[in-house]
């Protein structure tokens, strides 16, 4: 934009002239790319994009064509995609010739395909992708076979196009370098401990009387109550109420914890729901950390989780339904009394358990598979040998190091790359009396903390073997090459297409494959932000903890089951099935839904509902609202840019922001309406408010809701709308219809969410005919979930850097 | 029930954060590099710099008063200032130009770097950092990034990377005042010199790699290059920090603050920077108080900060937001006063220390980053004023950072997008 061709004002006619005549003489050798544009820009763009309009700060008379310079590449980029999806000129303006059209987007196509292919064959996509911390934890995991929590250690990751995978957002300083140091520290005394220590063990059961008291009511005592060799907590809001004491833990680390004989008492219908966490239950380290939900039935039943505790933080059971009514605490101060009363009596609803047993697990891997981690296949002899320090270890030494940075590096390290670890090695011991295991543990440290470790090698055109294993493992595991991808890659099979197909499959089919639904749907559709606003709880009096967890859960679920059954992603708009568990129905309102108390979550249909599709699910209804007030704007740019695959601008400089009143008759939507008048405002959100119209249907905690508060006066939501294609719809379900229509539209946008997020960076313009190529293959498979991974990971995009 | 978090993360381990703080937060930057324009005879009117800022911006009609220049009527928000009315400036109508995005805009508080999307994806360098890039290396802490809740900040470094925040109090103090067991110290000392020689590793395969790979990836791999020898150096100069004891203060260390409660964890941080600029252990300091904060313990408050700062026009969530409000800037005035009544030399601190007080939003209920609040005080500048700027046409507030950084000794000619110095600052 800062090319100005003339400092001295030309008349439009008179530039327009001067660039058509050079035209005609030299287009039969080097093509004027720039004068081949002029027709169209002259007819339909000038009259606001010149130099004196410079609408939206756009002047395309002054524009060269210099699609070499990144910026300059970026604007015609626009323009195309702009006029090519008739976004432009705008709606108020005449159309333009339509063979005008077809040529303007063929002139200006070619050269830009050609520019953008020849920066990808020479770079790539995607420039050094590191590991997130997500990925960082998981990979140290299953390198070492440890479970300590290493994601906290490193800096919190910044997202990027929506994904945190996105290389060119990944911040890297020395702050980074200074966590990687001392993370890898943390995981390696870990694993060296346990492959040369004691493994250290717990296991106890607490009955009932060692949970709680009977009467209580003194000495802050803020634990359930014992009863007829049962531990009963009651709905008591008290900070800390549920904790118990006696199940602190003696060590850090991964436990498994088993309630049993779970049941629930005086429950109104269905189920008694509460939370189970760990802390330390004190107000100056009032963290609690979630370890699940805690659905109780009148049937007794055993419920099992895991999760890591720190050391001395104990359990906390409670019953956390903000709909049932709290039970006083009988006692003064900050003290819960059982004393002189009967809860049970008083009918309210309370968890019963008979007792807990908690052991302590290693999920992550044996002892013996921590020593196969540290020191490969040597016998336990030569493992001895390196704790001595007077043995002559350098080939012991080398060959150790080898193969773990041959796994650390996800591809075989040759000498010369060893070398620099194994002279770290040496270092460190030689004439220092120290044994080669400390030199050892320097070199791990120091592979660790390698850029060959921390980031993906990938050069320029296609991946080989072992780029490709990194990529499927880390977009589906979130981590590093099992042995078999491992094995497949050194053969240099895996790029074939029937087995990196297979593979895919087998991925998906592990346990581990869960890391996928739970990081992608996360990142994907911005869940995390989930925690950022807590509801007005004047308001909105049945949101509460388990329902904002249930929904999580309902969320991740519904995208795992249309994976695991290839299920149409049309479901994304609207489906005739839903997740939900009890509590989750009775929050919606859902109370005819078949659904069996103590289930958790189950696969439901939703016939006929509001309530079908993910993007009237709660958890999505509630990251787009502020916690008080919804906006149109920022649902609409939401289904926008995660589900219809539109990209949307931000807003021009200078443009008031549409500010809420919730207090009068003058709806958010009424402001909009004013807003979008302005016609510099119109093209845009001609894209991005009629979705965030018909979600007006849905509160801030995503109830349903005919008016804007319950007070006379309140505006009445308008969820009607007309689709920037033209349609109308008078509502959610009309809205949803439409866009049921437009499966190759959802195809698209769904693949460039798996593809970004996969290979970490978006499609660019060239990528344009893979995509279309994805689309295509998706239509011939119905537009199965499933299927459209398999696609996505089959395209040129996925296997190329 | 509000205290339940269901955070994917599972908690740290408490001997992960104690070894981190060793590393990551006690190391002071030893920098070869001195002022590209070595300080005047009569010594730089400011040593000091602290940039407080606000996630949720100030609701504009409470805190801009009326009338400009020395005869400006305190606005309601004001009126507790008074008696410190001399030390500060209000400056409205003042933003950062081509910074947009609502809360995304955090980033940008103190780097002032325009984040259209898409156009800049990467960060510059924040005031506060590039403060301390020149003029860090004489303390043991070149800069403190604090956090009142969370671990992001508005500090960034130069190649875009956002510090993560120290967000304990309790930390923080043992960090600066308290020394660690002699065996403490040994492991501190063993873990500085095996860094070092891990360095010299990375240092020569980011060189090795970049041989290996496309040009594209050359320069990322370069940051990778530099971070390693940054942190070389900063380990370097922490082996001479290691040993020697850290200064004794006549306080003692904060005790359970409660963690909710984000107007008291502002005093007990605001408390502890207040001890490390008197005790010349760090120079540069960012307070963030983010998004997400709560704020308990707040008499006629119930519902949650950011919910009350999409007020809505609503009257009474307007009453509860200004009560917050109020108690955030009551505990940045006590600050100011409390370096006002600190002697340094022939003044005072305050004089040597320039306090901020800003946010990235102007106005929180619609996201709006135009007209940031603006209170900057001490630093030896000449206050009691209100400078009044266009509301509809900002005056670009990085001409304010300029004016700092020059006030500090160091004479750049442009910050960010600045146009020149401060209008009306003298």
């Amino acid at each position: 934009m800062n090319c100005f061709r003339s400092t001295y004002p030309v008349s439009k006619a008179a530039r327009v002239l001067a660039l058509a005549a050079p035209l005609v003489l030299s287009a039969a050798e080097e093509p004027d790319v720039r004068g081949q544009l002029e027709p169209l820009l002259s007819e339909s763009c000038y009259d606001c994009h010149d130099d004196i309009e410079s609408k939206s700060d756009l002047n395309l008379l002054d524009l060269e064509f210099e699609p070499g310079n990144p910026a300059n590449f970026k604007i015609w980029e626009r323009v195309f995609k702009r006029v090519e999806s008739g976004e432009m000129p705008p709606e108020k303006k005449p159309r333009p010739d339509p063979d005008l059209k077809s040529a303007f987007l063929e002139h200006l196509e070619s050269p830009l395909l050609a520019e953008d292919r020849a920066k990808k064959a020479a770079e790539g996509r995607v420039k050094v992708r590191r590991l997130t911390r997500r990925e960082y934890e998981h990979t140290l995991h299953d390198l070492l076979g440890i479970d300590i929590p290493l994601q906290t250690v490193l800096p919190v990751e910044q997202e990027t196009h929506g994904f945190e995978t996105v290389a060119s957002g990944q911040q890297f300083s020395h702050f980074n370098l200074a966590r990687y140091l001392e993370a890898a520290d943390l995981a390696l005394d870990e694993a060296f401990q346990r492959a040369t220590g004691e493994e250290e063990t717990f296991s106890r059961t607490y009955p009932a009387f060692k949970l709680g008291k009977g009467g209580g009511g003194r000495g802050n005592y803020r634990g359930p109550q014992t009863k007829d060799k049962l531990s009963i907590a009651w709905p008591i809001r008290l900070p800390f109420y549920g904790r118990m004491p006696a199940t602190s833990v003696p060590e850090s680390g991964r436990y498994r914890i088993t309630l049993k004989g779970v049941h629930s008492i005086n429950a109104a219908a269905g189920a008694a729901w509460g939370t189970l966490s760990s802390g330390a239950c004190v107000s100056n380290d009032p963290l609690l950390h979630g370890i699940g939900l805690v659905e109780a039935t009148p049937e007794k039943r055993d419920l099992t989780y895991e999760a890591w505790i720190e050391k001395g933080d104990m359990l906390e059971m409670k019953p956390a339904d903000a709909t049932r009514k709290s039970a006083p605490t009988g006692a003064k101060g900050g003290n819960v009394g059982y004393e002189g009363r009967d809860l049970v009596e008083d009918d309210f609803e309370g968890i019963a358990l008979k007792e807990i047993r908690i052991e302590r697990i290693y999920p992550n891997g044996t002892v013996q598979e921590v020593r196969r981690n540290l020191f490969g296949d040597l016998s336990p002899e030569k493992v001895t040998k390196l704790s001595n320090p007077k043995a002559d270890s350098e080939e012991l030494l080398r060959k150790t190091i080898r193969q773990f940075a041959d796994r650390a590096f996800r591809r075989p390290a040759t000498d010369k790359q060893i070398a620099p670890y194994l002279d770290l090695a040496l270092a460190e011991t030689k004439g220092k009396r120290k044994p080669p295991m400390t030199g050892l543990r320097a070199a791990y440290q120091a592979i660790l903390c390698s850029p060959r470790f921390l980031t993906f090698i990938e050069k320029p055109g296609r991946l080989d073997d072992h780029a490709l294993a990194s990529r499927l493992s880390y977009m589906i595991w979130n981590s590093m090459p099992d042995r078999e991808l491992r094995h497949l890659a050194d053969q240099g099979k895996l790029s074939e297409r029937k087995v990196s197909r297979t593979q895919l499959d087998r991925l998906l089919d592990d346990p581990k494959a869960e890391r996928f639904i739970a990081s992608f749907t996360d990142q994907w559709l911005n869940l995390a932000e989930i925690n950022f606003t807590v509801p007005d709880r004047r308001l909105y009096k049945s949101f509460d903890p388990t329902v904002q967890e249930s929904m999580l859960m309902e969320t991740r679920a519904f995208v795992g089951h249309l994976v695991a059954s290839d299920g149409d992603i049309r479901h994304f708009v609207k489906s005739d099935f839903g997740m939900l568990n009890e509590r989750l129905a009775r929050f919606y309102g859902l109370d005819n839904v078949a659904l069996k108390p103590g289930s958790g979550l189950q696969k439901v249909s939703l016939e006929e509902g509001r309530r079908s599709g993910l993007i009237t699910q709660g958890s999505v209804l509630k990251v787009t609202a502020d916690g008080t007030t919804t906006s149109p704007i920022v649902r609409g740019v939401w289904v926008g840019e995660r589900i219809l695959g539109l990209e949307i601008p931000p807003p021009p400089p200078g443009v008031p922001a549409v500010e809420p009143d919730i207090r009068g008759a003058v709806s958010i939507r009424d402001q909009i309406e004013k807003h979008r008048n302005s016609e510099n405002c119109a093209a845009c959100h001609a894209k991005i408010d009629p979705p965030g119209f018909a979600l007006e249907t849905f509160d801030p905690v995503g109830l349903p809701r005919a008016k804007y508060g319950s007070s006379k006066q309140a505006a009445a939501v308008d969820p009607s709308g007309v689709t920037p294609e033209g349609e109308t719809f008078a509502n959610i379900d009309e809205w949803k219809n439409i866009y049921l229509q437009k499966p190759d539209q959802l195809a698209e946008g769904f693949a460039k969410q798996l593809l970004t997020y996969a290979t970490g960076a978006t499609p660019t313009f060239s990528d344009r005919p893979a995509l279309a190529n994805i689309v295509e293959q998706a239509r011939e498979k119905g537009y199965g979930t499933k299927s459209m991974i398999h696609l996505a990971v089959a395209s040129e995009i996925f296997r190329t850097k | 029930m509000k205290n339940v978090h269901f955070n994917l993360n599972r908690p740290l381990s408490r001997r992960a954060v104690l070894r981190n703080a060793g590393i990551s937060m006690g190391l002071p930057f030893l920098d070869a590099m001195t002022p590209a324009f070595a300080a005047s005879a009569s010594g730089p009117p400011a040593k000091r710099f602290v940039g407080v800022s606000l996630a949720l911006g100030l609701h504009n009609p409470h805190l801009i008063p009326e009338g400009e220049g020395a005869n400006y009527k305190p606005s309601p928000y004001l009126e507790s200032l008074q008696d410190i009315r001399e030390d500060f400036t209000i400056v409205s109508g003042s933003s950062h130009p081509g910074v947009v995005g609502g809360h995304t805009a955090e980033g940008s508080i103190f780097s002032a770097c325009p984040n259209q999307r898409g156009a800049t994806s990467r960060n510059t360098i924040s005031l506060d950092q590039l403060m301390a890039k020149h003029l860090g290396h004489e303390t043991r802490f070149p800069s403190l990034v604090l956090n009142t809740g969370s671990e992001t900040s508005p500090s960034y470094t130069e190649n875009g990377a956002m510090i993560p925040a120290q967000n304990d109090a309790v930390k923080l103090f043992a960090q600066l005042f308290v020394d660690d067991a002699p065996k403490e110290q040994d492991r501190q000392a063993e873990l500085i010199r095996s860094g070092r020689s891990v360095m010299d590793v990375i240092g020569s395969e980011a060189k090795a790699l970049q041989r290996e790979v496309g040009k594209g990836d050359k320069e990322k791999l370069d940051a990778w290059f530099t971070s390693v020898r940054e942190l070389e150096q900063r380990l370097q100069a922490n082996e001479a920090w290691v040993r020697r004891p850290k200064p004794k203060v006549d306080a003692e260390a904060p005790r359970g603050v409660d963690r909710n409660d984000t107007i008291g964890v502002e005093r007990a941080m605001l408390e502890i920077v207040y001890l490390a600029l008197q005790t010349d252990s760090t120079r540069f300091v960012t307070l963030h108080l983010p998004g997400n904060a709560k704020v308990n313990g707040l008499e006629g408050v119930d519902e949650s900060y950011h919910g009350l700062s999409h007020h809505g026009r609503d009257e009474e969530k307007l009453e509860q937001l200004s009560i917050v409000e109020q108690a955030v800037l009551d505990e940045w005035g006590d600050f100011l006063r409390k370096l006002k009544a600190a002697p340094a030399g022939d003044h005072t601190l305050l004089d040597e220390t320039m306090v901020l007080l800003t946010s990235n939003l102007g106005n929180a209920s619609s996201h709006d980053t135009k007209n940031m609040p603006v209170l900057f005080g001490g630093g030896g500048f000449k206050h009691g004023r209100h400078l009044a700027f266009d509301r509809k046409n900002n005056y670009p507030l990085p001409n304010l950072y300029l004016s700092a950084l020059h006030q500090l000794g160091l004479q750049m000619e442009t910050f960010a997008t600045s146009e020149g110095g401060m209008d009306g600052l003298a």
